[in-house]
């Protein structure tokens, strides 16, 4: 099973509003910039602990996640490491113009060296009024920007695109991507609409914060749109995505959760967006506890399909997690599936 | 309005439609179709369903000094021919769903057409279409050309997206060369 080290790119100062969007009245430029800094050497840390993959989202306004374009923390990440697969989970496909984005993520497969994966995703509610996006279209957007991109990097002649949201009248991307046909592309599988299109398309997909059966339901569903399309994905197809406190023991990652205030357990995919366990929040912590137990909840997510998990490591100090998953949690979890 | 014009000695049904410009559409049923209402909102469309058999005695007798050419699915050949023999009349040159063509190692009387039809051409392929995974032979084996992929289409662009149809044909027709293609080198590839 692979690992993802989930970087936030967050702000480092002090918020005063939990609200969204919080008013940039409240960044300080020079926390800002500081910020900055600490994502990059978190991002090289969970390099040297022995994470196999680093990932960075598409938010905006917000100071949990400072990464309107991950493509730019990307390109910085891509230039202080040099083993790690870097992946863009995801850029948000309403929210952009796809042939540039299919331009950029090329890019940054040329700087990398090869090192890109991509996640599309439509986006959260309170990102569809970001730009004023109709809520209602985005799943269509979404599914035809990915169509887009996925031409935009295979066609060798330059061609135009008649689309119902897109229309462009000449696409010619230029670098190739590095990787050939393209980059990973993976999609999201918490609903069942688009887990059967991500099947259907020969896509990976990413499950976030859902309970095992659950997740196991979505690649099952996942599965027979593949089989159905003539391919198998396997293990390595299905990112999962979490949010994690390990420590030495179970009551020690259970303090720290205490201390920081935030609930455990699953939420409803999407992050808890609807459905669901009603006990778990959205800032459920999925993988909790000392070794043994986050060992045995990572193994549950292995049975039910998922190959690599994205973890965003929360509580008792980021060195002090990143260390500790390193030298105790990736070794175990590499001898145990 | 449908005619029947009787030119040197051949009869073939006209159905007309709209002003502007002079597009001529040989297209199957496409008289009694939306792309046809599509299309005539921007253009005065000749729809028929067999080619004039003296394309350039035919253009001359409608008193047309240029007009475009649209030719769907398995009459895109018959298109091509028309413009071949109409020379500089055709203005521009539009293949929606083209069927028998002789790319890549077929052959065929078409077959030097495709370099030797000096207007400009633009060819409309769905994406779902099984030539869509062959795009690139239309822009690399039909001379000044240029290729559209038409997103959710399969076999049929005109009859399954009809507006989208006239959008990418009737921009084509208008600009022609302009539409997207520069085929000298520019600044920043000089």
């Amino acid at each position: 099973m692979k690992t993802c080290f989930l970087g936030t790119g967050g702000y480092v100062g002090e918020v005063h509003s939990r609200a969204w969007p919080v008013p940039p009245e409240q960044c300080s430029r020079e926390e800002a910039m500081r910020s900055m800094d600490t994502a990059i050497r978190q991002y090289k840390l969970a390099e040297e602990v022995g994470f196999d993959w680093v990932s960075i989202s598409e938010h905006h306004y917000s100071p949990g996640l400072m990464t309107p374009n991950p493509g730019i923390l990307a390109a910085a990440i891509s230039q202080q490491t040099s083993r790690v697969k870097i992946a863009l989970l995801g850029p948000l496909v309403p929210l952009i113009n796809p042939v540039r984005t299919a331009e950029e993520i090329a890019m940054l497969d040329a700087l990398s060296h090869g090192r890109v994966v991509v996640l599309f995703l439509k986006g959260t509610p309170n990102e569809h009024a970001t730009y004023g996006t109709n809520p209602a279209e985005t799943r269509e957007i979404t599914q035809e920007g990915v169509q887009l991109i996925m031409r935009a990097w295979t066609e060798p002649q330059p061609f135009s695109w008649e689309g119902k949201f897109f229309r462009f009248r000449t696409v010619s991307v230029w670098p190739r991507t590095v990787q050939d046909p393209h980059p990973p592309i993976f999609y999201s599988g918490n609903s069942d609409e688009s887990a059967e299109f991500a099947g259907k398309h020969g896509l990976s997909i990413a499950i976030g914060f859902a309970p095992p059966p659950r997740v196991k339901q979505q690649v099952d569903i996942y599965k027979r749109a593949a089989r159905e399309a003539g391919w198998e994905p396997t293990h390595d197809n299905v990112l999962y995505r979490g949010r994690m406190i390990i420590g030495e023991t179970d009551a020690a990652a259970e303090e720290i959760a205490n201390r920081i205030g935030i609930r455990t357990g699953p939420a409803a995919p999407g992050g808890g967006q609807g459905g669901g366990d009603p006990t778990a929040g959205v800032a459920g912590v999925q993988l909790l506890g000392g070794l043994e137990t986050v060992l045995a909840k990572a193994k549950q997510l292995h049975e039910a399909g998922v190959g690599i998990l994205d973890v965003g490591v929360a509580g008792g100090g980021m060195t002090r997690s990143l260390e500790l998953f390193g030298k105790r949690f990736a070794p175990a979890l590499a001898e145990l599936v | 309005m449908t005619l029947m014009d009787d030119t040197h000695g051949h009869a073939a049904k006209v159905t007309r439609a709209g002003d502007g410009r002079p597009v001529l559409v040989l297209g199957r049923d496409f008289a009694s179709s939306a792309a046809f209402v599509a299309l005539a909102r921007r253009f005065r469309v000749l729809a028929m369903e067999t080619a004039p058999t003296d394309a350039a005695a035919w253009i001359a007798s409608q008193g047309f000094d240029k007009l475009g050419v649209v030719g769907i699915g398995d009459l895109a050949g018959d298109a091509l021919t028309l413009a071949d023999a109409a020379g500089d009349a055709v203005s521009a040159l539009v293949l929606v769903s083209p069927a028998g063509l002789p790319l890549g190692d077929a052959n065929g009387p078409l077959k030097p057409l495709l370099k030797d039809v000096a207007a400009a051409k633009c060819v409309l392929i769905g994406d779902r279409a099984p030539a869509a995974d062959a795009l690139a032979a239309y822009k690399t084996e039909l001379s000044r050309s240029h290729v559209v992929l038409v997103f959710d289409a399969g076999a049929d662009v005109a009859a399954e997206r009809p507006d989208a149809f006239a959008s990418a044909a009737g921009d084509f027709l208008d600009r022609q060369g302009r539409f997207n293609f520069i085929t000298d080198s520019v600044a920043i590839s000089a």
